[in-house]
């Protein structure tokens, strides 16, 4: 689901290191390890996934 | 507080600290120690890993009777799958709960909203167990 929804377009166009992190939370939806991947808090890669339009599911 | 940065939230929470609703919790090392247990037993059993801050409220929970709020996986299903006697909620029960005691009128319409504005989606279970409360499609 989340590889479905995601704006790939978008993916593809940021830097390295936040589309690792992006990538990583579509495989495995865990949001911690993600944002350290990216270098940001919670917060921030959580605003991140929103604008990549990858939706997080409990 | 090192993951709070927009406005909106650093503004609530430092007014809820500055009226003693809400308190720092710091972890001591009897609840380290159990978090670290709770981590390494997640990794052992059919449950999404635990990270080590989930697990610091998942033992804190479990030590002083607290609900832990969480959207994480292994978090959530912790209780069920290693027997643990912690509650924990997600967005959907904080919500639902909000709706029971009168604080949300429409409980469909939060939900979706919700969903909208967090790029959440609830599974198809919860969404059948809120039209099971409001009988409604």
């Amino acid at each position: 689901m989340r590889r479905r929804h995601a704006d790939w377009e978008f993916i593809e166009r940021l830097p390295p290191k936040l589309k690792a992190a992006l990538l990583y939370y579509i495989e495995t939806g865990d949001i911690y390890v993600s944002s350290r991947i990216a270098g940001m808090s919670v917060a921030e890669f959580n605003e991140l996934r929103i604008k990549a339009r990858v939706p997080s599911v409990t | 507080m090192r993951e709070i940065q927009l406005p909106p939230a650093v503004d609530w929470v430092a007014e809820r600290l500055a009226d003693g609703s809400f308190a720092l919790f710091t972890e001591t090392p009897d609840i380290e120690t159990k978090a670290r247990e709770l981590m390494a037993l997640s990794r052992s059993r059919p449950l999404k890993a635990i990270d080590y801050p989930e697990a610091v409220c998942l033992a804190a929970g479990l030590r002083y009777g607290y609900t832990v709020l969480s959207e994480n996986g292994g978090a959530f299903f912790a209780p069920h799958v290693l027997n643990i006697g912690v509650a924990v909620w997600r967005a959907f029960e904080v919500l639902v709960e909000a709706w029971r005691r009168g604080f949300v009128q429409d409980i469909v319409e939060e939900l979706r909203r919700y969903e909208q504005e967090a790029l959440h989606l609830f599974r198809r279970r919860d969404w059948e167990y809120i039209w099971s409360l409001v009988g409604r499609r």
